[in-house]
């Protein structure tokens, strides 16, 4: 029997995969611009897209946090090992944690050709994850949260026994978002538009639109829960069994030690703010002097007798 | 206020979101070549007035620019010009550690850079190099006297290029990326009065630097874009991190800046300690007598009053502190607090949010 007819991607019900996969927003608006770029360039809907990822890996846990692109020689299937290697080594330059953990490419799901492209890649590194965008013109405008993911599927290969005849195949394997600091201000910043300045009101939205998302999916929580109660949801006892740890980890904060070190961070802020109003009343007393400085000595000039005893002493007289 | 309101109103408007075929991202080879031959660059040197920067050159640089805190790093910009505006497309980082004594770091990367543009051109990524990006950590974005050298070289040799300066402390403290676009006036050209550039706080150590060469380039205005794609996969995005937005906080991250910056303050206000005598206030002038002429030596008179710059500064660091603590707060309401029970702490958002306003 012929691979090509077998799916090359085993169904998640027999197996999962043990990979804990963090996949950064770089890499996810990088794989976007080359599509966008290739869509353009060749002014096709579906170019062939395909390029390398970079990250870490320690055990089963996998980051992925950036990529680069990769060129295929003229047959179209094989790829250019110089191009990759030159442009490895080039990353390795100057982001020397980074190492080469697998690849991406646009297509609807995994087929043969992309296994043809695996093995490859397995002659670098034992495991490269395969990281797959799906095309599609209009992204699902659902107003239920959950069913908004990220048009994006990790796939980690793996030998399937069938047979007796071994062959690679993938599995499915699911990723968080994780971000670093400065990497989410810079997406939050783009995504706003690059507008407002350290306003109180742009920053008091993010965190009121943070704290909202938090409320959405505590509310879909609440309701699964009344929905066991009332018989009409399949219980499954380890959500529970994690609700109730979640529950049990509240209030997270009454340690003595946590609460001084809230307090006194707390203190330093208002201290500081505390001493900047004082500066700005300094500055503001200074120039009031300055003028009434200003104004005294243009009555000197029109009434020496009288200024000359009220100059001096009306600024000592100041209060 | 109004230089608030207008601000707001022209940042507001810098989102140029591209027309949904992206126009943008095509590389015409043809309509390169003729702008490349034609140069009008050389004839005006005011000629580029804005600098677009794609989402991903943008967050690429951010990055870079924080994995090398305390050092400087540099790379460079891939693109092309559009009117009077230089677009970048991509970015990439040099193995280059800039330091403010190299005037030519980018020497020792030229193989480098060389390669990777010869490379870039296998994966149709057919931009040439337009300009070169570094990071300032921690004391904003403007061109040093080295970056000025350097760029002069720059646009004599390889026009059209530009400088673009990223602050990543600054970004992370003030919650927004702070970036800076620039180009030099040629040498012996001095340029029309500019136009008060807005204030920003320049640590003492740097000061100098700044002012000697603030006459010698002008800032370009920036502006993000990005592909459709791009819009939706950001908005998908925010579905996954709003959790970091909760969870981090940018008042431990930033620690050992905002000590920095603390410390900076206290001299600048001991600086200021000995020069505030000697301030004098404007004398009020009627309004016949030529108010050009008189407004400049008040401006000149202000900016040497050293306790006004230094309440700027103070209000500056307050405000983003309270920022940050209004983010703790609000965190301690969410997580600490037991229904029915009185809240035990004394802390409330509205008398922080208070606070903050009162100093803005």
């Amino acid at each position: 029997m012929d691979t090509d007819e077998l799916p090359v991607v085993l169904p998640s019900t027999t197996t999962t995969s043990g990979l804990t996969i963090a996949l950064h927003p770089l890499p996810i608006l990088n794989i976007s611009e080359h599509f966008t770029r290739l869509k353009l360039q060749k002014r096709q809907s579906l170019p062939f897209v395909l390029g390398a990822l970079l990250g870490t890996q320690t055990g089963r846990e996998v980051e992925i946090v950036n990529t680069f692109e990769l060129a295929v020689q003229d047959d179209q299937v094989t790829v250019d090992q110089e191009f990759f290697d030159a442009r490895r080594d080039q990353y390795k330059q100057v982001f020397p944690s980074l190492e080469f953990i697998g690849w991406y490419t646009v297509a609807a799901y995994p087929t043969a050709k992309h296994i043809a492209f695996h093995e490859q890649f397995a002659t670098l590194i034992p495991t490269p994850l395969l990281l797959l965008l799906k095309p599609s013109s209009s992204f699902a405008a659902s107003a239920d949260l959950v069913v908004q993911t990220l048009p994006f599927k990790a796939y980690e290969p793996t030998i399937e026994i069938r047979d007796r005849k071994a062959r690679s195949v993938f599995i499915e394997a699911g990723y968080t978002v994780e971000t670093g600091e400065a990497e989410r201000i810079a997406v939050d910043w783009t995504a706003r538009g690059g507008s407002g300045g350290t306003s109180l009101e742009s920053h008091l939205s993010s965190q009121r639109a943070a704290v909202k998302m938090l409320h959405d999916r505590i509310l879909l929580l609440v309701k699964y829960v009344t929905e066991i109660l009332a018989g009409e949801a399949k219980k499954d006892h380890a959500t529970l069994r994690s609700l109730s740890a979640l529950i049990a980890s509240l209030p997270a904060s009454e340690h003595k030690g946590f609460r001084e070190e809230f307090e006194k961070e707390y203190e330093d802020v208002q201290l500081t703010a505390f001493l900047s109003s004082l500066t700005k009343s300094t500055n503001i007393l200074n120039d009031l002097v300055d003028k009434h400085i200003v104004f005294t000595a243009q009555r000197e000039e029109r009434g020496p007798g009288a200024g000359r005893r009220r100059g001096p002493r009306g600024m000592m007289d100041f209060h | 206020m109004a230089s608030t309101a207008f601000k707001t109103f022209s940042l507001a408007n810098n989102v140029v979101e591209v027309s949904p075929q992206d126009d943008i991202y095509k590389f015409d080879v043809d309509a390169d070549k003729r702008i490349n031959r034609e140069q009008p660059w050389t004839k005006d040197p005011h000629y580029f007035k804005t600098c677009k920067i794609s989402a991903t050159a943008l967050i690429k640089m951010v990055i870079h620019a924080r994995s090398g805190v305390p050092y400087e790093i540099m790379g460079l910009m891939q693109g092309k010009v559009m009117g009077t505006s230089l677009v970048i497309i991509d970015s990439f980082a040099l193995p280059v550690q800039g330091t403010e004594t190299r005037v030519n770091a980018a020497n020792e990367a030229y193989e480098y850079m060389v390669q990777y543009i010869e490379g870039s051109k296998l994966v149709n990524r057919l931009e040439n190099a337009v300009g070169w990006y570094h990071s300032h950590p921690g004391y904003g974005c403007w061109l040093s006297g080295i970056d000025v050298t350097t760029q002069f070289t720059n646009q004599k040799f390889q026009d059209p290029f530009v400088a673009v300066v990223i602050d990543p402390n600054r970004t992370i403290s003030a919650g927004k990326v702070d970036i800076g676009a620039f180009r030099t006036y040629p040498e012996n050209y001095t340029p029309p009065d500019a136009a008060a550039s807005e204030y920003q706080s320049i640590p003492l150590s740097k000061i100098e630097d700044f002012g000697v060469h603030a006459n010698q380039y002008y800032p370009l205005e920036v502006q993000i874009f990005k592909s459709s794609l791009d819009n939706e996969l950001l908005g998908l995005l925010w579905n996954k991190y709003w959790i970091n937005t909760l969870s981090q906080s940018a008042l431990i991250s930033n620690r050992a800046y905002a000590v920095s910056q603390l410390n900076d303050l206290q001299q600048k206000l001991a600086k200021a300690q000995s020069s505030v005598s000697s301030t004098r206030a404007p004398i009020p002038l009627p309004k016949d007598d030529i108010k050009s002429k008189m407004l400049k030596e008040e401006k000149k008179k202000e900016e040497a009053n050293q306790l006004a710059k230094s309440v700027k500064d103070g209000a500056k660091i307050a405000t983003e502190a309270q920022h940050g603590l209004i983010a703790q707060v609000l965190k301690d309401i969410l997580f600490s607090s037991r229904p029915g029970a009185p809240t035990s702490s004394s802390v409330s958002v509205e008398e922080v949010v208070d606070t903050a306003m009162s100093i803005g």
